[in-house]
C-alpha cells in the first residue's frame, strides 16, 4: 500500500483557506506539545496569548505596531510572487525605506510635518522600490535569479543602515550603542490617541485594498496575473514581462520601504545598528509568512498580518509570565510556516492510497 | 601569521556550510534552511560535548542533527513536492527559535570540552576543511555517484529516464549537506568560539548560501570564496575595535567593506546568467528549486 499525489483541478480559494486553517490548527497541537513539555498547561497557555495580544488596550496597541511591518512586507512579497517572482528582500528594502525617510528629516528639519512627512514617505517608496527595481532589472534583463540578488541585498542595506548609525550619522553623547540621533518631532508620524499604533497602519490597510482591486479589476493587474501562472501565454499575447517584473519588484520594495518608514518616522524617530541576524525571524522575513497565511489574498492579508501580530506580543506576553524562553515565538512562526507550507500540498494535490494496480 | 590563520578558522567554517549547500544544489535542490541546521548543530553540538565530555561525539552528533533538520526541507520539497524557498526559509526561522528555546538550559553551564588542536590554536578540523576542497571536487567530477548527481540537478527528466531515482539521489544530498551544515555550527560552538549563545552562528549560514551562488557551485571556487568572506569578517571586527576618527573614511568603514562579497554575488550571478556561453561552461543545475514530477 502507497501513498501518491494527484493533481487537483479545482484550487479555488475556499480550498486555499481551508487548507491554511487546517495547517495552522496542526501547528497549534504541534505547539501544544512543545508547552507541555516545557510544563505549561497548553490551553491556559493560548488564553493567556490571546488577552495578552487582544485582551486590553495596551495589547491591542502592541498588536497594532507589529501588523505594520508585517502588513507592508507582505504585500512586498506578495506583489511579486503574482508574477512569479520570489521578494526575499523585504528585509533590505524595509532597511533602505528607514534610510531614505531618515535622510529626508535630517536634510529638511525645518519642514512642517504635513510637509515634511509626506516627503518621507515618497522617499522611503522610492528607495526600497529602486532596491526591489535593480533585482527586477537583473532579472528582466539578464535573467539573475531574483532569490539570490534580493538577498543580497538584504545584507548591504543592513550594512548600509550599520555604517550610518555608526558613523556619518552617529548619535553624540558617549552612548554606546551607535544609533543616529533622534528625527525632529515634525518628522514623527502621528499617532492613534491612546496607543502608540502610528497612522502607518491606514496606509497599509489602504494600500491592501487598492493592490486587491489593482491585481483583479485592471489591465496591468491582468497581465501579472498572466505572466505569473502562464510566462509562455503572456509573451504571445504581447505583454512585456521587463515592464511586468520592473513594476512588481519595484512596488513590492517600495511597499517594504513604507514598513521603514514606519518603524523610523512611528516608532524607533532613529536608526541604529543591527545585530547582523537579519533572518531572525524579522519583519522582512514574516511577512512571507503572513502573506502565506492569507493564502496570497491581499485583503486577508490584513487579518493575517493583526492576527500574526498578536501572535508576536502575545508570545512576547507568554514567555515572561510563563517564564519560558525568548525563543519560543520564533520557534512557533518556524512550526506555523513548516505546517502551512506542507499544507499547500492539501491545496494542490489530492493524497490517494495505491491499491496493488499502478 | 596570527592573521592568516584567523582567517583561515573564519573559512573553515564557511567552507563546511558551503560544501554541503553546494552538492545539494548541484541536485537541484536550493535549501534556505542552512542558518537553522546550523545553529541546531551549534547546539546540538555543545549540549552532547558537554553531556558526554567528548567533544568528537559533539560534533557527530551535531552533524545527525544537522542531518535530520534537512530532512524535513526533503519532505516538504521533495516528497511533497513545495516551495524550497520558502520551505528553507521555514526551516531557518524554525532552527532559530528551537535552539533559542531548547538553549536556556545551557547558557550557564561554561565552556564545553574544545576540539583538541595541534599547533598554536589550529584544530585538525581546519586540515579537514582544506580536504573537503579536493575531496568535493573529485567526488562531483570524478565519480559515478557526482556524475548521477549533476544529472539529476540538470535535467531530472532525462535522469529519470536513465533509470535513476531522482527523489533518493536528492534525499541523499540534501542529507548530507545537512550534515556539513550541522558540522559547521558544531565547529562554531567546540572550535571556533566556545560556548553556547542564542543565534550564536550570526548570520554565516546566509553568508554560505551567498557563497555557494558565488562559488557557482565550483569546489575550488568555495576555497576562494570562504577565505575572501573570512578575510572580511576578521578585517570587520579589526575595524570595529579602533577609534572612530581612524576609520570615518568610506574605505575603511568595516560596514561597507562588508558589502563587497555580497555585491560581488550579485555582479557574479548577473555576468553568468547574462552570458549563455558562460553559462554552459560552468555548467550549474539547471533544475535548481524545480520540484521533479514524473509527467506520465
Amino acid at each position: 500500500m502507497k501513498f501518491f499525489l494527484q493533481k487537483r483541478t479545482d484550487i479555488s480559494a475556499a480550498n486555499n483557506i481551508r487548507s491554511v486553517l487546517i495547517s495552522v490548527a496542526l501547528a497549534l497541537v504541534a505547539f501544544s506539545f512543545v508547552l507541555l513539555a516545557s510544563g505549561a498547561d497548553p490551553i491556559s497557555a493560548y488564553k493567556d496569548i490571546v488577552m495578552a495580544a487582544f485582551g486590553s488596550v495596551r495589547g491591542l496597541s502592541n498588536t497594532g505596531i507589529k501588523m505594520i511591518p508585517f502588513l507592508l512586507c507582505g504585500l512586498a512579497f506578495l506583489v511579486p510572487r503574482k508574477a512569479g517572482l520570489w521578494n526575499i528582500g523585504g528585509v533590505g528594502q524595509l532597511h533602505m525605506g528607514a534610510v531614505m525617510s531618515a535622510w529626508v528629516a535630517y536634510s529638511f528639519p525645518d519642514l512642517p510635518a504635513p510637509l515634511l512627512i509626506p516627503l518621507m514617505i515618497i522617499a522611503a517608496f522610492i528607495g526600497g522600490g529602486l532596491l526591489g527595481g535593480i533585482c527586477g532589472f537583473l532579472k528582466a534583463k539578464w535573467s539573475a535569479n531574483e532569490v539570490v540578488t534580493t538577498m543580497m541585498f538584504n545584507y548591504v542595506a543592513i550594512l548600509l543602515v550599520n555604517h550610518l548609525s555608526a558613523y556619518p550619522w552617529r548619535r553624540g553623547g558617549g552612548i554606546a550603542y551607535p544609533m543616529t540621533s533622534e528625527i525632529v518631532p515634525a518628522a514623527w508620524m502621528p499617532v492613534i490617541a491612546g496607543t502608540r499604533i502610528h497612522y502607518t497602519v491606514v496606509i497599509g490597510i489602504v494600500a491592501a485594498i487598492i493592490i486587491f482591486y489593482w491585481l483583479r479589476k485592471t489591465k496591468t493587474g491582468y497581465e501579472i496575473r498572466t505572466v505569473g501562472s502562464n510566462p509562455q501565454a503572456a509573451k504571445y499575447s504581447g505583454i512585456s514581462s521587463m515592464k511586468i517584473i520592473l513594476l512588481t519588484m519595484f512596488i513590492g520594495g517600495g511597499l517594504a520601504g513604507l514598513a521603514g518608514f514606519g518603524e523610523v518616522s512611528g516608532l524607533q524617530h532613529s536608526l541604529r545598528v543591527n545585530d547582523f541576524t537579519p533572518p531572525d525571524a524579522r519583519y522582512g522575513f514574516s511577512g512571507l509568512i503572513v502573506a502565506y497565511l492569507a493564502g496570497m489574498n491581499s485583503l486577508v492579508l490584513i487579518i493575517s498580518s493583526f492576527l500574526f501580530g498578536g501572535i508576536i506580543t502575545g508570545g512576547n506576553t507568554l514567555q515572561i509570565i510563563a517564564d519560558l524562553s525568548s525563543g519560543i515565538t520564533g520557534l512557533f512562526q518556524g512550526l506555523i510556516l513548516i505546517f502551512v507550507i506542507g499544507g499547500q500540498v492539501l491545496l494542490r494535490y489530492k493524497i490517494k492510497l495505491k491499491t496493488g494496480e499502478p | 601569521m596570527d592573521t592568516i590563520i584567523l582567517i583561515m578558522q573564519a573559512a573553515t567554517l564557511f567552507i563546511f556550510g558551503t560544501m554541503g549547500e553546494v552538492l545539494s544544489q548541484r541536485s537541484g535542490v536550493l535549501n534556505l534552511g542552512l542558518e537553522g541546521m546550523m545553529v541546531v548543530g551549534s547546539l546540538t553540538g555543545f549540549a552532547a560535548a558537554t553531556l558526554s565530555g567528548s567533544p568528537w561525539i559533539g560534533l557527530a552528533a551535531a552533524m545527525i542533527a544537522g542531518g535530520l533538520m534537512s530532512l524535513i526541507h526533503g519532505f516538504i520539497v521533495i516528497t511533497l513536492r513545495q516551495s524550497q524557498v520558502v520551505s528553507g526559509m521555514a526551516l531557518t526561522i524554525f532552527g532559530l527559535g528551537l535552539t533559542a528555546y531548547v538553549g536556556k538550559h545551557f547558557l550557564m553551564v561554561g565552556a564545553p570540552p574544545r576540539v583538541p588542536t595541534i599547533v598554536s590554536g589550529i584544530t585538525p578540523l581546519l586540515f579537514l576543511g582544506l580536504a573537503l576542497v579536493p575531496l568535493t571536487w573529485f567526488v562531483i567530477y570524478r565519480t559515478r555517484f557526482g556524475l548521477i548527481v549533476r544529472a539529476v540537478g540538470e535535467d531530472p527528466e532525462a535522469a529519470d529516464t536513465a533509470g535513476i531515482n531522482v527523489a533518493r539521489v536528492r534525499y541523499i544530498c540534501v542529507f548530507i549537506g545537512g550534515m556539513m551544515a550541522g558540522l559547521a555550527g558544531a565547529y562554531l560552538s567546540l572550535a571556533y568560539s566556545p560556548m553556547w549563545r542564542e543565534g550564536m552562528t550570526a548570520g554565516r549560514g546566509w553568508i554560505c548560501i551567498a557563497l555557494a551562488f558565488f562559488s557557482m557551485w565550483r569546489p575550488a571556487m568555495v576555497l576562494i570564496g570562504a577565505e575572501l568572506f573570512g578575510g572580511l569578517w576578521i578585517l570587520q571586527f579589526k575595524l570595529q575595535g579602533m577609534d572612530i576618527p581612524v576609520i570615518s573614511s568610506i574605505f575603511t568603514s568595516p560596514y561597507l567593506l562588508m558589502m563587497i562579497p555580497y555585491l560581488a554575488t550579485v555582479l557574479i550571478v548577473t555576468l553568468v546568467m547574462s552570458n549563455e556561453k558562460l553559462r554552459k561552461r560552468i555548467g550549474g543545475p539547471a533544475a535548481l528549486g524545480v520540484p521533479y514530477e514524473r509527467s506520465s
